[in-house]
């Protein structure tokens, strides 16, 4: 970079600064307070945090005693590291990783200064948020595994390094189309589910009964990792010239949303935001024009869907090895439980067209079916793949609960319907309404309910799964189904 | 001799937002093959009127009938007569063009659709963007989608807020002399339109609502 625009981008920042100046509409005091409050909380919810993990730790100990136990739990502590790269890489490229808003894409990007100037910042910034990221994650996940204080130091730091070696090759390819992000990410969600495959079919090494590595090698590939993540930093670094207007503002604007839904504890608008991000970046398909007539012609728009959206079904057939993962670390009481979360959070991508129909009233009003007709339609999809899902999980819930053939399958039956309703419940679900009468909070008048938005879909879960983990017989699943049914038919009735 | 009711009669039409009379008292009739528009000034109400004789809102008091029955938007049979595009139209995003006028035409059990897809797509314009997805249309070009699923589908009555909205001067030609040619079909229309050419093509009735 040259002298002369080191200055112009200096001036920018001072101009920033001075126009700023006198406009502020706090006081130090204010200032001072809101810091002492947001340093307080962060403490607070931190030492919850250390102690949840902890005890989760110590019950983990007490509960996992076979062989079988203490081999997988060592092995998800790399498994949770390989799976948090992958994640970091998609997140990336999802929103860059270096991105600007709107705003400063139209004014600051089209003025003659350094671009690789603006933009250092903000990679300083996408680092830093991701370092603090996987140091969470690789000292929560190698806590839980079982590991002792130098090991979990070791591990944290070796993941934090990771995730920012991961973020910035994400950025160094910002430029071009991708394909070697894409490529990379699915390598290692790959290589994160052949792990789980292996940790429930109870193929993975032994877990070592003294310390898994001497303390100076573990350093010494901590360091080597932390090297390469310094050359990716520096070589993106230098590459922040080169991104392109094109590749810096969609993921702006694509955050701006996210975090304007998130204000508004809305997720199924979030939902939204990432679909229609997705297709938006495909522009055209193939059309089909075929398929039968009546609701099933929706019906067969879902099938065409699934053909478009091969890695969303991709990700649920994968996703089937969980419960029996669960079964293998000793946890099968809760299999049932993890089954029909996995199901409701990889299912949710399956119902864009129930979400579509649901939140536009003129394209519903288009069908010359009932409302209830449509979203009935609009479902079929979705809970037929449910149905296999559970299908393919029976062994599972048959060795999870003891029970007979008959029983585990009305098990997995019920886990399949509790899932359906719980989808349904989250893309259902009506809006916050600003209209009626808000309740005072400090964050200032938020509608009543709004909070518990975010448990929707998640109430469903425990509400109907509970009768099998108190009792996990036929009676159990029978109950379980009835509520799942009475829910499911109660979501998709209401107008 | 038995007199045959209007196609669409409203009688009484009264909307109330909290204290403000959004609404009052709007009485009108759309007899089949003709047209009527609703124009004023922004605020008059237009809008509000459409959605409550549509169902997509509800009226503080009065009536809305089609061919002298109540219109329930709920009912099958009023939602196969009744073609409504108003300004809350959007699309599915992973479906293309003509995929969303194909589904369309399937729901509704028409029969040729692959004809009557092929022909609406021409006479929108759309033919050339036929496996384009609904976002990287132009404003326009959704527009022109959102009229296609009227047209594309079985109906009796057109009910249309500002149909003319973000369409070209060459749109604007042929969206006249498309409404036209429905009013011959024997359908009826009624619109909300602040163009006063396409009003004046089109409209045989014209009921102006003033500000409140």
């Amino acid at each position: 970079m040259t002298r002369a625009s080191r200055r112009e981008v200096r001036e920018l920042r001072q101009q920033a600064r001075e126009w700023r100046r006198g406009r502020a509409d706090t006081t130090l005091m204010e200032v001072l307070s809101d810091a002492y409050i947001a340093l307080f909380a962060t403490c607070m919810l931190s030492a919850m945090a250390v102690s949840a993990v902890h005890q989760t730790r110590l019950s983990i100990s007490a509960s996992c005693t076979t062989t079988e136990c203490t081999d997988a739990r060592f092995s998800s502590a790399w498994v949770c590291v390989t799976a948090m790269i992958a994640v970091t890489l998609v997140a990336g490229r999802a929103v860059g990783p270096v991105q600007v808003s709107p705003a400063e894409g139209s004014w600051l990007l089209a003025t003659p200064v350094d671009r690789a100037a603006v933009l250092r910042p903000r990679l300083g910034l996408v680092a830093a948020v991701t370092a603090l990221c996987a140091a969470v994650a690789g000292s929560v996940a190698s806590t839980l595994a079982g590991f002792g204080a130098p090991a979990i130091g070791l591990v944290a730091a070796a993941a934090t390094a990771s995730g920012i070696a991961a973020a910035m090759f994400a950025a160094l390819v910002q430029p071009h189309d991708g394909w070697a992000t894409r490529l990379l990410t699915w390598t290692l969600g790959v290589a994160t589910w052949i792990a789980l495959v292996l940790i429930a079919a109870d193929a993975v090494p032994a877990a070592p009964t003294s310390a898994p590595w001497a303390i100076t090698t573990g350093a010494a590939v901590t360091g080597a990792i932390w090297i390469g993540a310094a050359v990716l930093l520096v070589a993106s670094a230098r590459n922040l010239s080169r991104l392109h207007h094109n590749r810096l503002v969609p993921g702006g604007a694509l955050l701006a949303s996210l975090s304007g839904a998130l204000a508004g504890l809305d997720l199924t608008v979030m939902y939204d935001i990432l679909i229609a991000q997705k297709w938006l970046t495909r522009a055209t398909v193939t059309p089909v024009r075929s398929g039968p007539k009546g609701p099933w012609a929706l019906v067969w728009r879902d099938v065409i869907r699934l053909r478009r959206s091969v890695p969303s079904l991709v990700i649920l057939a994968a996703a089937a090895v969980v419960p029996y993962l669960v079964v293998a670390v000793d946890l099968g009481a809760l299999a049932v439980l993890a089954g029909a979360l996995t199901l409701f959070v990889t299912g949710v991508p399956l119902c864009s067209a129930l979400r579509t129909t649901n939140r536009n009233l003129g394209l519903m009003r288009c069908f010359p079916m009932p409302p209830e007709t449509v979203r009935a339609a609009c479902l079929v999809v979705p809970a037929a793949l449910t149905g296999v899902w559970s299908l393919a999980t029976l062994p599972a819930m048959h060795s999870a609960t003891s029970a007979t053939w008959g029983a585990s399958l009305m098990i997995a039956a019920a886990m399949a319907v509790t899932a359906l309703a719980a989808m349904a419940r989250w893309i259902l679900a009506p809006p916050p309404s600003y209209a009626q009468g808000l309740v005072a909070s400090p964050a200032g008048g938020i509608p009543p309910g709004l909070a518990f938005s975010l448990l929707r879909g998640f109430d469903v879960l425990i509400l109907a799964t509970a009768p099998i983990l108190i009792s996990p017989t036929s009676t159990g699943a029978v109950i379980s189904l009835l509520l799942a049914t009475g829910v499911l038919g109660i979501v998709v009735r209401r107008n | 001799m038995s007199q045959t009711p209007p196609l669409l009669r409203v009688r009484g039409l009264h909307r109330r937002f909290g204290d403000l009379d959004v609404i009052v008292d709007l009485d009108l009739e759309v007899d089949a093959g003709r047209a009527l528009a609703i124009t004023g000034p922004n605020g008059s109400g237009k809008s509000t009127a459409l959605r409550c004789i549509a169902g997509s809102d509800e009226p503080t008091a009065g009536t809305v009938e089609l061919d002298g029955k109540t219109l329930d938007e709920r009912s099958p049979a009023v939602r196969r007569d009744l073609a409504v595009v108003l300004d809350d139209m959007s699309f599915f995003p992973d479906l293309s063009v003509v995929e969303h006028l194909d589904l369309l035409a399937r729901a509704h059990s028409i029969e040729d659709i692959e004809g009557v897809v092929d022909a609406v797509l021409t006479d929108v314009g759309l033919l050339g963007q036929a496996g384009r997805l609904p976002g990287t249309l132009s404003s326009g070009q959704r527009r022109r989608l959102a009229l296609a699923t009227a047209f594309v589908r079985p109906r009796r009555l057109l009910i249309l807020d500002e149909p003319e909205q973000r369409l070209d001067s060459a749109g604007l030609t042929w969206l006249a002399e498309r409404l036209n040619a429905e009013k011959r079909d024997g359908l009826g229309i009624l619109l909300v339109s602040h163009d006063a050419a396409l009003v004046e093509s089109v409209a045989d009735d014209v009921l102006a609502l003033e500000p409140r």
